[in-house]
């Protein structure tokens, strides 16, 4: 199916506008700014308190783990709040019939939502790394880590939102397709604990698929091609779902 | 003089699981003519509306719109016609005009064909001073306006529009047959409406549906009445002795 880059970016913009209007999207940044500067605030002071020798980890870790971690746990809850706006709110109230008789394909659609919705995701990836950044006139960073942190968590927050997106896809309803997200965003965080329960049957399998597995190695330094390729493939598994049942609905 | 056809259905059907919406329905449309879908709640107009708006997949059949498959080539296709659909798709938080030329563009005109696009279908559909309002905030008859003008901003060669005048006064509704006479004079087009006396005052030719099925066809200028068509088409065939 072809896409044309003309259309992908005005359905963009218009989504984009449209997030920064809702006043959904700015209460989830002042939620998430509140929570995370409040851990990190908690994470500088306990660090500071210990003597050099009872530290186990050196400032930068201490900050990707806890500064960071809480920040993915933001994404996990924000994102998909936005991503019910992008399809079944259209759907319950028809406004997805202007796109569906405009000479737009279903995959400019679903990408020009997405990239909207990658905007609060790069916004709210920022928010820890530029708190942690304040530090560098004081200490010295491992800039590096902090990248590999910043990278796993966009991508955290970018498979979160085309779970959104996806299941919004596939309802009308704006509340079931929240509720079929945190459902799926959550069985994807404990699917690793259930991994340590039948380790002797099927090993690495459950947690594989859990999102948060994949995200810590981000969160001490590493970039490892299989966490990348994991939230590559999650994303486009998404994507994919929710584009057949877009083209499903349009009939095109 | 050559009549040209802008839209053509053959055998449209659409199921919803078991359920037979639409059965098998052919016709066609030329430019300049408007055409009036008529039936009772149910019988199938918004669905048939939908497919040849595009925005609704057909499970048998064929359209054609100005020559090209809907199916084959939808872009082509949909670039050629302006559809209303019974709720007009609006989004409450953008501004009239910034919402028409978002549509106007979505619908392939450039940037600077846009804003005369945009001036002239407000112009058209009685928007004139309205740019800067919010949509969220437009009364019922605005926003059908709106709808319409959303429809047509790209001058189409096909416009569909689904009850255009349902929740309407009597004078808005005039304001509306105006407007479709008015569009008549370029394109093709083609309402669904509940309303005997809007169609038999406006349209050429009316299609009546009952079940899903075309049960009639009223021509203008037939003797026979479009209300007596209407109850004829409605009649059960066993009942008609």
């Amino acid at each position: 199916m072809r896409l044309d880059p003309r259309s992908l970016v005005l359905i963009a913009g218009r989504e984009l506008w449209g997030l920064l209007r809702a006043p959904a999207l700015w209460v989830i940044l002042a939620l998430s700014e509140g929570v995370v500067a409040w851990v990190f605030l908690q994470t500088l002071e306990r660090f500071t308190a210990l003597d050099a020798p009872r530290r186990v980890a050196g400032l930068t870790l201490e900050l990707t783990l806890n500064v960071f971690g809480i920040a993915a746990v933001a994404l996990l809850f924000a994102v998909p709040v936005l991503g019910i706006k992008g399809l079944s709110e259209e759907f319950r109230s028809g406004a997805w019939r202007l796109w569906g008789s405009a000479p737009v394909t279903p995959l400019a659609v679903l990408l020009g939502k997405y990239l909207a919705l990658l905007v609060p995701v790069a916004t709210l990836t920022a928010l820890p790394l530029g708190m942690a950044l304040t530090l560098l006139p004081l200490v010295a960073l491992d800039l590096g880590t902090l990248g590999t942190a910043s990278l796993g968590l966009f991508l955290a927050g970018a498979l979160f939102a085309a779970i959104g997106l996806g299941v919004s896809a596939h309802t009308a309803q704006p509340a079931l397709a929240a509720a079929g997200s945190y459902a799926i965003l959550l069985a994807l965080s404990v699917v690793g604990q259930a991994g340590a329960v039948v380790r002797s049957h099927g090993e690495g399998v459950f947690e594989w698929l859990a999102w948060n597995e994949h995200f810590l190695p981000f969160l001490t330094g590493l970039v490892r091609s299989q966490d990348v390729v994991y939230f590559l493939l999650g994303i486009g598994l998404a994507l994919l779902l929710a584009k057949r049942r877009l083209a499903r609905r349009i009939g095109s | 003089m050559t009549i040209e056809t802008v839209l053509e259905a053959e055998d449209l059907t659409r199921h919803f699981g078991t359920r037979l919406a639409v059965d098998g329905i052919h016709f066609r449309l030329s430019r300049g003519e408007v055409l009036g879908l008529l039936g009772a709640n149910g019988a199938g107009k918004t669905t048939c509306l939908d497919m040849l708006g595009g925005v609704l997949g057909s499970t048998r059949g064929r359209v054609w719109v100005c020559g090209l498959d809907l199916d084959e080539v939808p872009e082509a296709a949909k670039r050629r016609l302006g559809y209303l659909p019974e709720q007009p798709p609006l989004y409450p938080e953008m501004r009239v005009g910034e919402y028409l030329t978002f549509a106007a563009r979505l619908r392939g005109l450039g940037r600077y064909q846009a804003v005369p696009a945009v001036a002239a279908a407000m112009a058209r559909c009685g928007l004139g001073g309205m740019e800067r309002r919010r949509l969220g905030q437009l009364s019922k008859g605005y926003r059908q306006r709106v709808g319409i003008a959303q429809a047509i901003v790209h001058t189409p060669a096909l416009v569909i529009l689904d009850e255009p005048t349902s929740g309407l006064d009597p004078l808005q509704s005039a304001e509306f047959i105006g407007l479709i006479q008015t569009l008549a004079q370029s394109a093709g087009v083609i309402f669904s409406t509940h309303r005997l006396a809007e169609a038999s005052a406006l349209c050429h030719r009316v299609l009546i549906l009952q079940g899903g099925r075309l049960a009639g066809e009223w021509l203008a200028g037939s003797p026979e009445g479009l209300a007596s068509a209407f109850a004829t088409a409605q009649t059960p065939p066993e009942a008609i002795t």
